[in-house]
């Protein structure tokens, strides 16, 4: 993993988890709410 | 039924080839808790997304042409591209509702947020002389 730091900034430590939901499709916008789960709204081009 | 999760998608129709889709993954990133489809989107873009304290799933974007079949109210719409919001419920499964939001040109929802009380707020531009406004504004 690359950091660009500065005095002011801490980088993470660590990746809690990284995950792919379908390959080649493109992840337009993510959310996460108050307990920790996240949204993604996500572009497809194959119908599931 | 969902390929991604096992769970029956939402709305009104038939995933087509080209989709934008919702999904919810638990704390963890090991669980899908929803993932559905909201419209199609072969002449539409969808640029935000954001999340109220209920739950609540809201996409942004515009739209190139009206969706019959979507449950859209039509704060206002009538140019070559409209602005659009969506709002998923906490299930996934049902739109709490769907809108336009531009005037008779131009219009994108770029970017969006939900506060606690569950109001939207949406961020954008517009070509649009008749964009709806409030009185007051600049």
């Amino acid at each position: 993993m690359n950091h660009q730091t500065s005095n002011e900034e801490t980088p993470p430590s660590h990746v809690s988890y990284a995950t792919c939901l379908n390959q080649g499709e493109q992840v337009r916008g993510i959310a996460v709410d108050s307990v920790g789960n996240v949204y993604a709204v996500w572009h497809s081009t194959r119908a599931h | 039924m969902c390929t991604l999760c096992g769970t029956a998608p939402a709305p009104t129709r038939a995933p087509a080839a080209e989709d934008t889709y919702v999904t919810k993954l638990d704390p963890t990133g090991s669980a899908l808790l929803y993932s559905t489809f909201i419209r199609e989107t072969t002449d539409d873009f969808v640029y935000g997304l954001a999340v109220d304290s209920g739950g609540g799933a809201y996409v942004c974007g515009y739209a190139t042409r009206l969706l019959a079949r979507s449950r859209h109210s039509s704060v206002s719409q009538a140019g070559a591209s409209n602005g659009f919001v969506t709002k998923l419920d906490a299930s996934g499964f049902s739109l709490s509702y769907s809108t336009y939001l531009g005037g008779g040109t131009n219009d994108v929802a770029i970017e969006m947020a939900a506060e606690s009380a569950r109001n939207a707020y949406i961020t954008g531009y517009t070509q649009s002389a008749d964009f709806p406004l409030t009185a007051g504004a600049f």
